[in-house]
């Protein structure tokens, strides 16, 4: 029974230590995938000229991970919505650090003329989600000593 | 019929409108919207209604700066930088043809407008086909050896020169099955929207929109070899001088200018030279008259 309860405690620890590394690993994954859309919308924006609402559409297909992000967008539009604040009040999906990244964007993504605004944008994501990376290894170590010692202090006090 | 389809022309322009404006301009009535020549848009004004009889307003609610954008956002599906270059010269295409003028703030870089801010006013031109208007006039538009001939028509503003000259093409394209090379400038004959003309300006035709007429004409001599070449309200010395080059490449043209009568172009300097070269043979003025339109033919 004692045993039990120690694999018990063990294993919750892990699954703690599981859920904090899912987040963060959540996060890194949004960084990328805002990074795929926005060199999807510097091409079909400055490039190819396409229009916005196809466009995101389109990554609305292909990223599930940003379907809510960019439903709520497309659900504005259909509304009749402004942009700005539609894409503003979007942003509130995206994880805390890139919020303040990608809202200046909606100002400009409409008339077209700030393609280096995009560009900025991206790689400001990216270095974003890059430094994301390298304290998940760190974080990683912290997190799982964190919690295996903190259950085997559970099992000692409490077995 | 014909009254269903102009107030059927009028519900697509409302369609364009923000929602509340929309809402107003809906109350218009079946009459009205048949009558209906442009809606009109000012911040701070209440929405208007350009009638033969006059501008009238419509409803009570104010046209706000944010009516405004959504207009142009409407238009545009969100995506301003797909007409940027026509909205830096003040207008923009809509679906369905309807032409968009704008008025705001010019942004000016090194003497040419680059973009328009904070608009002030929208005008919604309400365009509408007059299909089978040109038919009368064809037979007199060929020599006796079949080729088609030169024609310029004329008239005053607001005449339906635009209109004459559209059904002109698409009569020439799939009546004569001629080539037509359309350089619409100002994007009021084919009104293409997203590469596709929104009025029928016929199968054998193809159309340079958004391109000055002087550098329109020659590219599509050569890129085209077109059979005729037709263009709206000729104004430039270039626009002229193009034009004869292309008389004496063998396409025939067609053309609109502004004037009252033949005799009243002769005094022009601009295109005295044009048809003392005898580019046109032919002329057709339009009148007039109680209201109606005539159209007189004349060889030159």
């Amino acid at each position: 029974m004692k045993a039990l309860g120690a694999v018990f405690l063990v294993g919750g620890g892990f699954w703690v230590r599981q859920m904090l590394l899912a987040r963060r690993l959540e996060i890194i994954r949004w960084g990328q995938a805002l990074c795929r859309l926005l060199d999807s919308l510097e091409r079909g924006v400055m490039v190819l000229r396409r229009p916005l609402p196809a466009l995101l559409d389109a990554c609305r297909r292909e990223e599930a991970l940003l379907g809510i992000f960019l439903g709520e967008i497309l659900d504005g539009l259909g509304r009749e919505e402004p942009f700005t604040p539609t894409w503003r009040r979007a942003c509130r999906h995206a994880p805390a650090c890139y919020r303040p990244l990608l809202e200046p964007l909606g100002d400009s993504l409409t008339d077209g003329r700030r393609g280096d605004l995009i560009i900025l944008t991206r790689e400001e994501i990216h270095r974003a989600t890059e430094e994301e990376r390298r304290l998940m290894g760190e974080r990683d170590r912290l997190i799982t000593a964190l919690c295996l010692s903190g259950s085997l202090l559970a099992v000692v006090v409490l077995i | 019929m014909e009254a269903n389809y102009r107030a059927e022309r009028c519900r697509g322009a409302v369609s364009l409108l923000p929602r509340t404006l929309r809402e107003a301009a809906s109350l218009l009535s079946e009459e009205e919207m048949a009558a209906a020549e442009e809606l009109r848009l000012r911040s701070g004004q209440p929405l208007t209604v350009v009638l033969p009889g006059g501008e009238r307003p419509v409803g009570r609610s104010v046209v706000t700066p944010g009516d405004l954008e959504q207009l142009l956002d409407n238009v545009t599906g969100y995506s301003r930088y797909t007409a940027a270059e026509t909205v830096r010269q003040g207008y923009l295409t809509a679906d369905g043809g309807y032409r968009i003028g704008l008025c705001g703030t010019a942004v000016v870089d090194q003497g040419s407008v680059t973009a328009i801010r904070d608009l002030s006013s929208v005008a919604i031109r309400i365009p509408r086909e007059a299909r089978g208007l040109a038919r009368p006039l064809l037979p007199r538009l060929f020599n006796e050896g079949g080729a088609p001939c030169s024609a310029l028509v004329v008239s005053p503003p607001g005449g339906g020169k635009t209109t004459l000259l559209r059904d002109l093409v698409r009569c020439l394209s799939d009546d004569a099955g001629l080539r037509v090379a359309l350089a619409d400038e100002r994007g009021e004959i084919a009104a293409v929207y997203r590469g596709r003309p929104q009025m029928a300006v016929g199968r054998h035709t193809d159309v340079m929109d958004a391109c000055p007429k002087a550098l329109a004409i020659p590219a599509m001599l050569r890129s085209m070899n077109p059979q005729v070449i037709a263009v709206d309200e000729v104004a430039l010395e270039e626009d002229v001088a193009a034009m004869i080059r292309a008389a004496n490449a063998g396409a025939a043209l067609l053309a609109t200018v502004h004037g009252e009568s033949l005799p009243e172009l002769e005094q022009k300097s601009l295109f005295r030279g044009m048809l003392a070269a005898g580019v046109f043979t032919r002329a057709v003025t339009i009148r007039r008259r109680e209201g109606k339109r005539s159209y007189e033919v004349d060889e030159l």
